[in-house]
């Protein structure tokens, strides 16, 4: 049985019964999500009597929506603003402060306030965090191999672009706080939380320490459309901005606390997380790459983290001043 | 399984923007540019070809920013803008791209002759139930396609899709209305051809 029972399609068809086809009008309204509440009602009263009339809407709304093209928006955005740059005097120029590669485990940088709007940007290398005071005070603790840009203006929009990882601390003001990452956009409703971006990830995380957070697909608006997350909850969005159900913080908020946690996570992704913490190779046997890893361990250092790793999954580790591997027992 | 409507931008965004708030551009960048891209895809019928297009229109828009003439919201604005832009497009490179034979210029539905409801038919009896939806939207007119995606993909009034499809309120609903009924009309007569 396909398609529609009922009155409003062909006379000779026509059924009685208590419920009706809703007409064209009403379906339209349905799926465009401007119908009345009674409207809404007849619909969900018709979809329920057939499951074809459920195939049908759902047909009926993907044969219109394709092709659906995807854009990489960063990278046209980055175009975009390039091109703004050339062609008109007052659009803010860029300016990029390399941060010197250190041993040190915290750099401070502030920037200067000055009239013109410009763009600042914040990046960590690999083995040394990042730290920097946003001009509104808010701080930023950017993770090894992170990038993030704001306007040095005082009163400018608080909005904030990430790649990779950072923890904010918010100072409480009227402005939003926003923090764009791929397709998610984060806003701040008063708090610390975490965000991670990293380019090879197609989900981009969010964690909250304190306070609230509204997170949505970057085309939305947050408080509006968002899913909110309060002190302890976490959630991820896809490449195509669908939130996720809400998780537990802990795992993501660790490295701001100086550990390093992982829950089942593949070796594979645990040797990343490595290499970026200490900028050194950590090479994995491909044939442990999928092998899953929990661990909770403070941040010691690299030998020490790799030893307890290869320990807690019966594996070997060799190598040393920069380059390590990890390899199965030999036979 | 409706999905909400695209959120409406921020009430003060063009004026931030025609202040020159580089952030508030960048907003509207990245919350329009790739919706936009979808719809002039449909249009130029290649997704690089219409981010080019959504990229030239960002660039004018901040250019003459102070100028903007936004009557029915900032997104009818946008929409109707990438539309211009689309169609004159699509007329420069008619020649080369034969999706414009069935251009949105036809003028609302058209009767079906019918021998080719007949071969529509048959068409449809040979494949699974399945498609016929999909097939039926397809034989559509253009604009009566464009007029159900912005409002069931963008979540704009009557009135929005009026303007940017330049046409009346009245028309829009008689679009959605006839083509409604045609999606109807096939799929039961695919339906019943089977069952027969």
């Amino acid at each position: 049985m396909w398609g529609y029972s009922g009155p409003g399609c062909r006379g000779e068809r026509e059924k009685s019964g208590p419920v009706h086809t809703p007409n064209d009008l009403t379906l339209d309204r349905y799926l465009s999500g401007d119908a009345t509440q009674d409207e809404r009602e007849a619909v969900d009263a018709w979809l329920a009597t057939d499951a074809a009339n459920v195939a049908f809407l759902r047909q009926l709304k993907a044969a219109v929506g394709e092709p659906q093209p995807s854009m990489d928006v960063d990278a046209r955005w980055q175009d975009l603003r390039s091109r703004l740059a050339t062609a008109s005097p007052n659009w803010p120029r860029r300016l990029v402060f390399p941060v010197a590669a250190a041993a040190a485990l915290l750099l401070w940088v502030t920037w200067p306030r000055g009239e013109v709007n410009e763009m600042v940007q914040l990046a960590a290398s690999l083995g040394a965090p990042a730290r920097a005071t946003l001009p509104d005070g808010s701080t930023i603790l950017l993770a090894p191999g992170g990038q993030a840009s704001w306007s040095s203006l005082v009163r400018a929009e608080r909005d904030v672009q990430l790649v990779g990882e950072a923890y904010f601390v918010v100072k409480h003001d009227t402005r939003p706080f926003r923090v764009f990452a791929g397709r998610a956009v984060v806003q701040d409703i008063g708090t610390r939380f975490t965000v991670r971006a990293l380019p090879g990830d197609s989900l981009v995380a969010v964690a909250v320490e304190e306070g609230e957070v509204a997170v949505s697909d970057s085309s939305r608006h947050p408080l509006t459309h968002g899913v909110r997350l309060v002190a302890g909850q976490a959630t991820t969005v896809d490449p195509r901005g669908v939130v996720a159900s809400i998780s537990g913080a802990d795992e993501a908020l660790a490295w701001v606390r100086g550990e390093l946690v992982w829950h089942e996570a593949p070796l594979a992704e645990v040797a990343r997380t490595i290499e970026r913490w200490y900028n050194v190779r950590v090479r994995v046997d491909s044939a442990l790459a999928g092998r899953r890893v929990s661990a909770r361990l403070q941040r010691r250092p690299v030998d020490e983290v790799l030893q307890s790793v290869a320990a807690a999954i019966g594996v070997r580790v060799s190598g040393g001043e920069g380059q390590w591997s990890l390899t199965g027992e030999s036979r | 399984m409706p999905q909400p409507p695209a959120e409406d931008l921020p009430l003060d965004l063009a004026a931030r923007i025609a202040h020159g708030d580089t952030s508030a551009f960048e907003l509207l960048y990245r919350s329009m540019a790739p919706r936009l891209c979808a719809y002039v895809t449909r249009y130029v019928g290649d997704a690089d070809r219409a981010a080019d297009l959504v990229q030239q229109l960002f660039l004018d828009l901040w250019t003459s920013r102070r100028r903007w003439d936004v009557r029915s919201g900032l997104r009818a604005y946008l929409f109707s803008a990438a539309r211009n832009r689309a169609l004159n497009a699509r007329r420069h490179a008619r020649v080369e791209h034969d999706w414009s034979e069935r251009a949105e210029a036809s003028p609302g539905l058209e009767p079906v002759s019918p021998r080719e409801r007949e071969d529509a038919l048959q068409g449809l009896l040979r494949r699974e139930a399945e498609g016929a939806v999909q097939r039926a939207v397809a034989a559509l007119p253009e604009r009566c396609r464009l007029v159900m995606y912005l409002r069931w993909y963008e979540g704009l009034s009557y009135a929005e899709v009026a303007e940017v499809m330049g046409i009346s309120t009245k028309g829009v609903e008689n679009q959605l209305a006839r083509g409604l009924a045609a999606v109807r009309r096939k799929v039961g007569d695919a339906e019943e051809r089977k069952a027969t």
